[in-house]
Parts: structure tokens; C-alpha cells; sequence
């Protein structure tokens, strides 16, 4: 039953919106990706940065996943990036793996967050999924906490919309 | 509140304009977000009918609520958690300890963050995570609470665990350098357990954490061809005195606990990924690290290994791991009264099926065994298929109930499914732990299912489906003096969401596990039925209200695992960000 709660609460929490910190500028950081190679926000500079923070164990993380990917797909030529950074424990590394290459994510960048360094600056509470959008400028343009199936929509139209502001 | 936190760091609460031409000119960026929890809960009975013996069930309300607020200054992070409590109603139970008086919730804070308040004793009130941070894509610095761990966790694993809960920092300093294809982490400090948790009911133990002493530094040299090598050494030092007081004290005092040990991962080599980890542990203890640590007055060397491989092979991924951890977990042995671990090893287990029966295996001391996982990618399907054995001969654990060491042999299968209509994730599992001698053995079918699908306009359903047959041998589980009997649990939620806005969930719940039956709240002593409501009045706030019951039951995520009481009540819990 407390799991059961624990999912569906996790469903139930969408659109959050911590408008005070909508407009700063996004906090740099560097983590290593699933190939143990180094990746930092400022190798992205002049792309909207779609920052996704997930779980192995977090249903609605994974179907909100699958449109990410999607969007990925279509857009990353007109300028988007999107970084996976998992707040699993430092166990997490093979799960995360596992799951990026069963599913053919490869394509995405997977970065893990062993210290809770990055999920301290953006996500303190540590919720999942949270997303954070990155204007080209490096500025927070959006927050998401959540995700309710439907919601998939206006994630993508805020991200055409930074797209298209300089792009 | 801006003009608070801009007065308290010094700041202008402005945000400088995009069309500054000079980066270098600009004002510091101010960021500054909040969000608050808050719940209230009318509890009807005890929660933890294993603990409580006699008496009438007590009635009592919780207000739980945490604050939790960061600021952000170009580099430069702040953060605080404020946890705060209130019981209101005698007798009330806190973690199956009936209270008949007001607590005395300032007991033994010494020099700690209780703070007296206008509310008498029935309210707690917790300055909990609170950090100050500088952070640049080569150089972090954190003073206060931080959070750390070394390779895959076997040495140090020191995290925020959100699936139960369970939010122990360090409370100290750290600095992680990263100069090149190397990265280096120093850190030490004291153990912080957070007192107030969001979705259980209180402990009676909120005067104060034992504050156990870490120190640790790791050195890795990444891009070493295709690997990358590092090493680490962790000391701990346990205190059996509440508060800094106890810090203090053991500060001079020898080490109880030194880990030592270093990783090894490969990428690519012979088509495969490859990570190895292997720590050695001593224990130069005094007499009152003896006294916690072993039990059985013997000391001994630890060790801990483990290793996991993967590789694709046509549309398959396969993934093998292996491990070995003996004398280890007993480094968590100070902390397990306090719901807390200094290391958390990988498992190999499949946690959310774990019990009460079977959660020995998952804190073992003294452990062998390995896993195999394939992982087949059909486009829209993911079926997987999984096979584990282990060999356990920790009979000191708290959670081992069987008098021999034991044999462990399973077998997993699931299935994702991921459409734009359907999504199916579900997972079934077969385990056996054959003990030793004649003791028999334990056998366990377990399944989950989780669907959710769309219905009429923006609306949808999620229905989620656990259940788990027990079977005992005629010897194998004993509890004291008692054979447990098999049992059986199952599990239903179903929700229906018209809008993103609003949904309504009922929850069911079968059980005769003696572990966790409670009694029930439907008439009969196996069932618990509730049901719950969630409410978005604003994009930002959600209103969530609960009533009913569930049974008691064992959780374990993330390598760590929690007794989660029954609760039989109403629950009104507000949620926001501003």
C-alpha cells in the first residue's frame, strides 16, 4: 500500500512551478556520462538544455521518458540537448545502464550524480521526474515537478518556444 | 520572504536584464525558490501492533510540515530544510511506543538545533539540511550538509533516499576538484539523520542524532586508455552519546572503522563494460567501538568485492554481476536503531518484492552470490529475464530469522511496455532460500503490475496490481519461538484521473502475514480499504486527502530498507512551491 501511494502520489504531481527561480542563470556543473567521459552545462552553450532528473525505480519517470526521447529526436537539430542526470545512489551506475540500453536511448546523454552535487542545485528536494529548461541565453526557463500522461504536450511547446526565441 | 533572504545573504533580490553586453558586469543572478509540505494526519490506532502489547489503541493528530528553501548567487548555493512536528491528543504512538505524557522532545539536545517555542512541548521544530555550497564545472565546495559516496557504495554511501524516505547527511565539509582526467573528493564530518519523516509517523527518538564521525578522500584517474582507476579510504569513529557532545568526545579517540579500498572500470574492452570494486575494512577500536560493533567480542578483517559486467548481443543486453561482503555490514550496526547506513552495497536483489522474511539477505554480513539479467529491446517491449543465487551465513543479522546459513535461488521475469496509449510495467519472481540441515525452506511467488491507459478526453486510469504468495517450510522461519505460518498479501490501487487536476484513487489490501497484519478496518482482521482524493487548486499547490487503512509492511529501495506501520485514519496533506 505505501508503495502504492508513493507511485501514485508520484503520478499525481505535475507542473510545479518555482517561478522565483524562472530567469536566473543556470548553475554550471560537470559529471561524467555512462562511458565515463566528462560533461559539463557550458559545453552546451547557445542550446536549450533540457535537464531531466530520474530514477530506476520511478514508474512515471519512465514514461515520461519515452516522449523526451522523442522530442530529442525531432529537435536536437534545431538546438536541443537533453542531459538524463539520475539521482540513484552510487550503486546505480549498471541499473542506469541496463535501462538506457535496453531501451536504445543511446542516443541521449545519461550523466550520473553519485554525490547529489547537480540534484542539490536543481532539485534539492530530489523529486522524480523533475525537469529543468535551459534558455540558449543559460538562463532557467521553465521547471517541471511530475508527470500526469497527457502532460507531454506542453512540455514540448515550451521547448519549441525556446527553440524558436533565438534560434 | 525575498526581502528576508536578500537582507540575510546581502543580496539585491533583481535579477540583471538579458540585454547587459558585458556578461562580466552583471549583477549576480539571485535565485530563489521554496516549496513547503505539509500533513496532517488523524491517526485512529496504534500503528505497530508488533511492538504494542495490551491497552486501548490510542488516538492522536500529526502536523508534519517541511520547508525546504535554496538560494542561488552566480556560484554560490544556499539551502535549508525546516522540519517541524506537532502532536496533538493523548495517548498517542510514535513507532509503536504508546505515550501517555507530554514528550520531551528537547531532551539531550545539548548544543544541537532544538529550538524552544511558544507551543510547549508538543511541537518540534528542526532546522534540518542547511549547506553552503560553491559549485563551478571544475571545483565544488559544500560546508554543512552534503551528501557522498565512493565507488559503488561498498565503502561509503551516504544519500537522500526519497523512495523511503530516509535522509541521512554528512554534517562537514567537502571539496571535489576536478583537474583535468582526474577528480579528487575530501570530506569529514558528523553523521545527520533527519528527524521528521514526511510518510511515517514519528519517532519517540527526536531528541537528537548519535553523531557518529566520517572522514573519507577518493582520487580517480579517468581516461586511462578505456578505464579509469580509483582509490579511497574511509574512517569512522561511533559515538554512543547524543548530540555534538558525543562528537566531541570520540574526536580524540581512535578510529573504530577503517575502509580502504579502489574501483576499476573499463569501457569497451572486448565489447564490454566492465566494474570492479574491492575494500578491505580493520578495526582499530576502543573498547566502546568493540562494545557496538562485535557482538560476539571476535574481531576480525573485513572484506567487500564486487564486480559487474555488460554487453549487447543483437537486440539483447545482458548484464552479469557478482559480489562477496563479509564482515561489512556491520558498520551499519550503530546506525540500524536510528533508520540510517553509512554503506550501502549493491544487492542484486529485486527490493520491492523484499518482506520480512526475505529482507535478512538484502543487510547481510557475511554474503556470496551473483546475478544474471537479459534485457531484450523489441521496439515498444522490453521483456527481461533474470537469475540470481546467493550463499548466506549471517546469523547475527536482527533481520535473519532462520538458525542455519542458507541457500538463495531465484528467477525474474517483467515486461515495459511503453505506447502512446498503454503503459505496462510489471515484474513477477520466484525465490527459494533452502537452509542448511533440516530446517526446510522458504518459497516466495511474487508479481507486480502497473497499467495505465487513457480514457475519455484528458482523462486516464492507472491501475496497480502487487501480490505475493509465502510459503514456509515446516521448520524454516522462526520467529522466537514461533513457526510463522505461510501467507499471502495482495494489493490493488486504481485511479482515475478526469482531468490533470483532479483524481480519486481506492485502495485495497489483502493480508495474513503475521508481520504485518494489523487487524484491518473493513470488518475483517485481513482487509484495509482507503480511499484518496488529489485536488490542484493552482499549477503550483496540490491538495491531497486520504482516508481509510493499510496494512504494516517492509520497504526496501536503494540498498536500504524500512519498517513502514500500518495506519488506519484521515490524512489531509497540502503541497506547494513558491
Amino acid at each position: 500500500m505505501w508503495t502504492r501511494r508513493a507511485m501514485i502520489l508520484a503520478t499525481a504531481g505535475t507542473l510545479l512551478t518555482p517561478s522565483l527561480a524562472l530567469g536566473a542563470t543556470a548553475t554550471g556543473f560537470t559529471l561524467r556520462n555512462l562511458a565515463g567521459d566528462k560533461v559539463s552545462l557550458g559545453d552546451f552553450e547557445g542550446r536549450v538544455v533540457f535537464l531531466s532528473f530520474w530514477a530506476t525505480w520511478c514508474g512515471p519517470c519512465k514514461v515520461e521518458m519515452r516522449h523526451l526521447h522523442g522530442f530529442h529526436e525531432e529537435l536536437k537539430e534545431k538546438g536541443l540537448t537533453m542531459l538524463f542526470i539520475s539521482i540513484d545512489d552510487a550503486r546505480a551506475g549498471m541499473a542506469v545502464k541496463q535501462y538506457v540500453r535496453s531501451n536504445k536511448y543511446d542516443e541521449a546523454i545519461y550523466l550520473l550524480d553519485k554525490q547529489s552535487e547537480v540534484v542539490g542545485i536543481y532539485n534539492p528536494k530530489k523529486s522524480v521526474p523533475y525537469g529543468v529548461l535551459i534558455s540558449r541565453d543559460g538562463t532557467i526557463a521553465k521547471v517541471w515537478e511530475g508527470f500526469n500522461p497527457g502532460e507531454e504536450d506542453s512540455v514540448k511547446q515550451a521547448i519549441v518556444t525556446e527553440l524558436e526565441k533565438t534560434g | 520572504m525575498l526581502g528576508v533572504w536578500a537582507a540575510l545573504f546581502g543580496l539585491q533580490p533583481a535579477y540583471a536584464e538579458d540585454d547587459d553586453a558585458d556578461a562580466e558586469a552583471k549583477e549576480p543572478a539571485v535565485s530563489l525558490s521554496f516549496t513547503d509540505d505539509l500533513e496532517i494526519r488523524l491517526q485512529n490506532f496504534d500503528p505497530s501492533p508488533l511492538v504494542r502489547v495490551g491497552g486501548p489503541p490510542p488516538k492522536f493528530i500529526e502536523e508534519v510540515n517541511r520547508f525546504t528553501g535554496r538560494a542561488q548567487v552566480g556560484a554560490w548555493g544556499f539551502n535549508v530544510q525546516v522540519d517541524q512536528v506537532a502532536f496533538i491528543g493523548l495517548p498517542y504512538a510514535v513507532d509503536g511506543v504508546v505515550v501517555r505524557e507530554p514528550p520531551d522532545l528537547l531532551l539531550n539536545c545539548g548544543l544541537e538545533r532544538c529550538v524552544q517555542n511558544p507551543f510547549g512541548d508538543y511541537v518540534y521544530v528542526n532546522p534540518e539540511k542547511m549547506a553552503v555550497s560553491y559549485a563551478t564545472d571544475d571545483v565544488s565546495v559544500t560546508v554543512g550538509d552534503l551528501y557522498a559516496a565512493f565507488g559503488y557504495g561498498l565503502a561509503l554511501n551516504v544519500n537522500r533516499n526519497v523512495d523511503i524516505d530516509i535522509d541521512t547527511s554528512i554534517q562537514g565539509a567537502r571539496v571535489v576538484a576536478r583537474p583535468g582526467d582526474w577528480e579528487f573528493t575530501g570530506l569529514a564530518g558528523t553523521l545527520n539523520r533527519q528527524q521528521v519523516f514526511a510518510d511515517n509517523p514519528n519517532f519517540a527518538t527526536l531528541q537528537g542524532d548519535l553523531r557518529h564521525l566520517v572522514a573519507g578522500a577518493r582520487a580517480v584517474r579517468h581516461d586511462l586508455g578505456p578505464a579509469s582507476i580509483g582509490a579511497h579510504a574511509v574512517a569512522v569513529d561511533f559515538t554512543q552519546t547524543y548530540g555534538v557532545a558525543g562528537a566531541l568526545e570520540e574526536a580524540g579517540s581512535s578510529v573504530d572503522a577503517a575502509m580502504a579500498g579502489g574501483t576499476v572500470e573499463l569501457y569497451g574492452v572486448a565489447g564490454m563494460d566492465w566494474q570492479f570494486e574491492g575494500d578491505i575494512a580493520a578495526f582499530p577500536l576502543d573498547e566502546q567501538g568493540r562494545n557496538i560493533l562485535f557482538t560476539d567480542g571476535v574481531p576480525e578483517m573485513g572484506h567487500s568485492l564486487y564486480g559487474s559486467t555488460q554487453f549487447l548481443i543483437g537486440q539483447t543486453f545482458w548484464q552479469i554481476d557478482g559480489k562477496k561482503y563479509k564482515n561489512f555490514q556491520r558498520m551499519n550496526r550503530p546506525l540500524a536503531g536510528e533508520q540510517y547506513q553509512i554503506i550501502v552495497p549493491p544487492t542484486l536483489e529485486y527490493e520491492r518484492a523484499t518482506n520480512f522474511n526475505t529482507a535478512a539477505a538484502v543487510l547481510s554480513d557475511d554474503i556470496y552470490g551473483g546475478r544474471v539479467r537479459m534485457d531484450v529491446a523489441l521496439g515498444s517491449l522490453t521483456p527481461y529475464l533474470s537469475a540470481a543465487a546467493f550463499r548466506d551465513s549471517d546469523l547475527e543479522n536482527a533481520a535473519q530469522h532462520a538458525p542455519t546459513p542458507e541457500t538463495i535461488v531465484m528467477g525474474q521475469a517483467g515486461l515495459q511496455v511503453l505506447t502512446d496509449e498503454l503503459t505496462v510495467l510489471t515484474n513477477f519472481l520466484g525465490r527459494v532460500e533452502k537452509r542448511d540441515e533440516d530446517f526446510g525452506q522458504d518459497v516466495q511467488l511474487y508479481g507486480d503490475v502497473d497499467v495505465k491507459f487513457p480514457l475519455i478526453g484528458q482523462s486516464h486510469a492507472d491501475v496497480i496490481l502487487f501480490g505475493q504468495h509465502f510459503i514456509t517450510g515446516p521448520e524454516a522461519t522462526v520467529f522466537g519461538d514461533d513457526v510463522v505460518p505461510s501467507w499471502d498479501e495482495l494489493s490493488l490501487s486504481a485511479t482515475v484521473a478526469p482531468t490533470h487536476d483532479f483524481g480519486i484513487t481506492g485502495y485495497f489490501d489483502y493480508t495474513t502475514n503475521p508481520f504485518a497484519n494489523n487487524g484491518g478496518n473493513l470488518g475483517n482482521p485481513n482487509l484495509y480499504g482507503a480511499a484518496e482524493a488529489y485536488f490542484k487548486p493552482t499549477s503550483a499547490w496540490t491538495i491531497r486527502a486520504f482516508h481509510g487503512g493499510y496494512a504494516a509492511g517492509i520497504r526496501c529501495s536503494g540498498g536500504q530498507c524500512r519498517a513502514v506501520p500500518a495506519f488506519t485514519g484521515t490524512r489531509l496533506a497540502v503541497t506547494g512551491s513558491f
